[in-house]
């Protein structure tokens, strides 16, 4: 397969995630050395994505669910998180990154701030498959004891029932954000990954959002904190997330 | 209450244990591709263990639903007969393979049978002409579709005009993210035509996307 070019199906197949484990090495091994699959490749991604987000069209009332759940005539069982399809987004994740180099993230590196395109970098770097967080835990009780001593300031987290619905803390990071340390908490939203940025907020100056690409940024206040959210998922998704967050410190 | 998942990136999902009271264990497996929720089998197949594995289907269902009846409240009752059938059909699920791939089957088998598939579609839908693999065009560049697909409500709007078979293919695989394989067992169609209908309606979709962004290629 390094021989040539990525066929058609291939390339099909890399972005359905039909290829063996092997055939992914060969197609990776090409892609990094070739401009024009790579773009192919971004593209059948690019196009998979967008009809995945587009088809994910009609949400379910919670009346309609109860009504749903009594149909199979028992107990209404309790939230439960299903974290499918990591593996997918990951591989998505790693192709935007794919992007990022191939086409320099231009329009988001061009007119955004310092700042701004520090917190998107910081967010697509904790995309790729192969990127684990330093703490890896949903729990609360584990993540914040965590950034004991190594951040100048603490802050809340919420319960995890009190989240939007569809919306896991995954786990986080310590990052630095304008030469400062920061906490970076990893959401999951909807098979969206989602970075939430804890600052002091004087530490650093936001708008309050931005959009990039298909990845937005939503910043607020909550106290002494400034919290910014990253994703590529609807801004009001974002603001719920950051809505509990904001709670939480008060 | 907490839940102590640990979840790794490009790793297997963690097991999950059933909730209070259920009997069936819910695992998902680590093979590549979309992860897939199998039943493990604790020797009762009890409605527990069917609400386990059921529920958290019932949004992509009913979504799915909703796609192919294009009516509200055919689509609940579409959703509603397919609980009900898989529920009594659950012995006959095997363990150890994919429970929302069986499911999916059981509501398109149900929507072939319902009033919206006989009247509109059904010869649609079942029509089924073997073709060779068409191998699907490279397409636009990405740094185009970097700007254009971002418009959610347009690609929804291409989708809605692909005709039922092709939209359908394209939801199992690209929304629903089953595999070829699986695709293939809830079409009842052979894998080779997966393929090929998959790069007919990538295909028709960039060229109702096209026009509407003055593309050229
Ligand atoms: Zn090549």
């Amino acid at each position: 397969m390094s021989a040539g070019h990525l066929t058609p199906a291939t390339i099909a197949a890399f972005a359905d995630h039909e290829l063996a484990a092997q055939e992914i090495a060969a197609a990776q091994e090409h892609l990094a050395a070739c401009h024009a699959c790579a773009l192919a490749v971004l593209s059948a991604t690019q196009l998979k994505a967008a009809t995945a987000r587009a088809a994910q069209r009609y949400t379910l009332s919670p009346e309609m669910r109860a009504r749903l759940v009594a149909t199979t005539r028992g107990r209404t069982s309790s939230a439960r998180t299903v974290p499918m399809r990591m593996y997918t987004w990951a591989a998505l994740a790693a192709l935007i990154l794919l992007a990022v180099s191939v086409l320099q993230w231009r329009g988001l590196r061009s007119t955004a701030s310092p700042t701004v395109a520090e917190l998107f970098d910081q967010h697509l770097a904790v995309l790729p498959e192969t990127s684990t967080p330093q703490v890896l835990s949903s729990d609360r009780h584990t993540v914040k004891p965590w950034f004991q001593g190594k951040l100048p300031y603490s802050f809340n987290l919420p319960e995890p029932a009190d989240l939007p619905a569809e919306t896991v803390l995954q786990g986080a990071d310590l990052t630095y954000i304008g030469g400062k340390p920061a906490a970076q908490l990893l959401f999951l939203v909807r098979k969206h990954h989602v970075s939430v940025f804890v600052t002091q907020r004087d530490a650093i100056v936001l708008p309050p959002s931005q959009d990039r690409n298909g990845f937005h940024l939503v910043s607020v206040q909550a106290g002494a904190l400034t919290l910014t959210a990253v994703s590529d998922t609807a801004e009001a998704e974002l603001r719920a997330v950051l809505t509990v967050l904001g709670h939480a410190q008060s | 209450m907490a839940f102590a998942t640990f979840l790794r990136r490009g790793s297997p999902p963690p097991v999950f244990g059933a909730g209070g009271g259920g009997s069936a264990g819910v695992n998902s497996s680590a093979s590549a591709g979309s992860s897939k929720i199998i039943a493990m089998d604790f020797g009762r197949r009890s409605r527990a263990g069917f609400e386990d594995l059921a529920l958290p289907q019932l949004a992509a269902l009913y979504n799915h639903a909703r796609w192919l009846c294009r009516d509200e409240a055919e689509a609940e009752d579409l959703v509603q007969e397919t609980l009900s059938k898989a529920l009594r059909a659950f012995d006959s699920f095997q363990p150890g393979t994919n429970f929302k791939a069986w499911i999916f089957r059981i509501q398109r088998n149900a929507f072939l049978n319902s009033r919206t598939a006989i009247a509109e579609s059904r010869t649609v839908f079942l029509e089924d002409q073997e073709e060779a693999f068409d191998p699907p065009s490279l397409g636009l560049t990405p740094e185009q579709e970097l700007i254009r697909l971002d418009n959610i409500a347009l690609v929804q709007d291409a989708l809605a005009q692909l005709s039922p078979p092709l939209r359908e293919v394209l939801l199992l695989c690209d929304l629903e993210e089953l595999s070829y394989k699986e695709i293939a067992g809830i079409l009842d169609i052979p894998t080779g035509t997966v393929m090929s209908r998959l790069s007919r309606a990538r295909q028709a979709l960039r060229e109702l996307l096209q026009p509407r962004f003055g593309g050229s290629r």
